[in-house]
């Protein structure tokens, strides 16, 4: 069973960037081709110097990774590799600016969809939800954390193999990738995060109402910019939706 | 704006990360008069900053308060910065610093716990003990479980001391990384406001932070 697959996505620069007068060091991408699909979002450390660029490379990089070694056969495998990739091309710009990797730090998520079967390959905090009917939703992998708050692990981490998450899951019809900015927002936060109905329901409803594009992506910038989700978080925020278009054949 | 946008509710149930501090204060016969005024004059200060609706600290830091002196008692437990009303202390008796130390470690373990099982996150708690004299009970097991809890990073723990205290023994408590500081003539005010400040930095740190602190050089100096 094969659905083509659409996506929308924005990224908010958030309130504490806005006082300090600094870029958003949030970055996503997403690409579709039939029933195939590549969303990626990256958040850039705070703390270094060149985090946008990390995070720009981070995703551009998974991208044309995914692009050129797509195996549908492997998918969970390829989303590992745009992981890798990813971390070997930050490393090779620090090299190239003679600066340290921890300079372009930055956490990863890559997403690959092909019919209802979806891939994620993940370090990092951020998250991405799925939706295996229009009113039920699962967590497709979760954000990981140190034991401190402040504490995060990223691609250009000397432990960033241990927290590198792969899953795989089928019968997934709508997917919501998401950096740390949206989480508290959108998960219920605990031992086990799961997501919260009340925001990803509509979610996937705007975009299976989407006529226009390059409209809803504006109303969805629009929302992330809005006071309840700045008084939510100071954070950049970036959210990526995607939807299948295939109506689950529901269990008899 | 399209109406499903308008209808995304964000999860209010997720509470702000905590970030736990709790005041070793002494209270001991020595601090009768200046002293104990000082350190009540500061509580209040702290208690005022904290609560500054421009920070994040009102929600986030949760303050518990144990004074050592006759007795190590547990004055204040932990509450919301935003909630914290100081009230004097008093004085009395000799020197418990052990048994505060053994008693405000076990408080950050048991907050932790309950921050696990309650989903929320937190930063790496804060212990702050100040003193102006020396222990006069069992201190040796305290400090052994104060090297260890910083050497696992479970804690920071931050020793002060006034002219009189006794460093030597104060330095064997406080961590090797972390050695006590003496605290300038006079200068409690701004110690306070600087652990303010502090609490500021660390509670609204992100992910991968490395929050550097303000030098206490304005109102600390390292015992030679």
């Amino acid at each position: 069973m094969t659905g083509t697959w659409c996506h929308v996505g924005a990224s908010a620069r958030g309130p504490s960037h806005e006082r300090d007068g600094t870029a958003c060091e949030d970055a996503w991408t997403a690409w579709c081709d039939g029933a195939r699909l590549l969303l990626a979002v990256a958040d850039g450390a705070g703390s270094s110097s060149l985090a946008e660029v990390g995070a720009r490379i981070a995703v551009s990089t998974a991208a044309e990774h995914a692009r050129t070694c797509w195996s549908s056969a492997e998918l969970a495998a390829v989303a590992r590799a745009c992981v890798v990739a990813a971390r070997t091309a930050i490393v090779a710009e620090a090299s190239r600016r003679e600066t340290s990797a921890r300079e372009l730090a930055s956490t990863l998520i890559v997403v690959l969809a092909e019919g209802a079967r979806v891939a994620v390959a993940q370090v990092g905090d951020g998250g991405v939800v799925g939706a295996v009917s229009e009113t039920e939703f699962v967590m497709l992998s979760a954000p990981s954390r140190g034991e401190y708050a402040n504490e995060a692990t990223f691609v250009t981490s000397e432990s960033w193999q241990s927290d590198l998450r792969v899953h795989q899951r089928d019968g997934i019809l709508g997917i919501c990738a998401f950096s740390d900015g949206c989480q508290r927002a959108c998960l219920v936060a605990g031992a086990q995060p799961r997501p919260f109905d009340s925001f990803f329901e509509p979610i996937f409803e705007f975009i299976r109402e989407i006529s226009d594009v390059e409209a809803a992506q504006g109303e969805l910038a629009a929302m992330l910019h809005n006071p309840q989700f700045r008084d939510h978080s100071d954070d950049d925020k970036t959210l990526v939706i995607a939807w299948s278009g295939v109506t689950a054949a529901r269990p008899s | 704006m399209s109406s499903a946008l308008d209808r995304v509710k964000i999860n209010e149930g997720n509470r702000e990360p905590r970030q736990a501090l709790v005041l070793l204060l002494d209270s001991s016969d020595s601090m009768a008069g200046t002293s104990i005024n000082e350190v009540n004059d500061g509580v209040r200060t702290l208690q005022t900053l904290l609560r500054d609706p421009e920070e994040a600290t009102a929600k986030r830091v949760e303050l518990a308060i144990v004074t050592f002196g006759g007795t190590a008692r547990l004055v204040q437990d932990f509450v919301e910065a935003s909630r914290f009303e100081a009230t004097p202390l008093s004085v009395q008796g000799l020197t418990p610093m052990g048994e505060a130390i053994r008693l405000g470690l076990d408080m950050v373990e048991e907050r932790k716990q309950l921050y696990r099982s309650n989903g929320l996150e937190y930063f790496r708690p804060w212990i702050f003990l100040i003193t102006d004299g020396k222990p006069t009970d069992e201190w040796k097991r305290a400090a052994e479980r104060v090297h260890r809890a910083e050497a696992e990073k479970r804690v920071a723990f931050y020793a002060v001391g006034t002219e009189d205290a006794d460093f030597h023994i104060l330095g064997q408590i406080a961590p090797p990384d972390r050695q006590p500081l003496r605290l300038k003539d006079g200068k409690w005010r701004e110690m306070f406001q600087w652990l303010s400040r502090s609490m500021q930095i660390v509670s609204r740190s992100k992910p991968g932070d490395q929050a550097p602190l303000e030098t206490p050089t304005g109102w600390g100096t390292t015992p030679g």
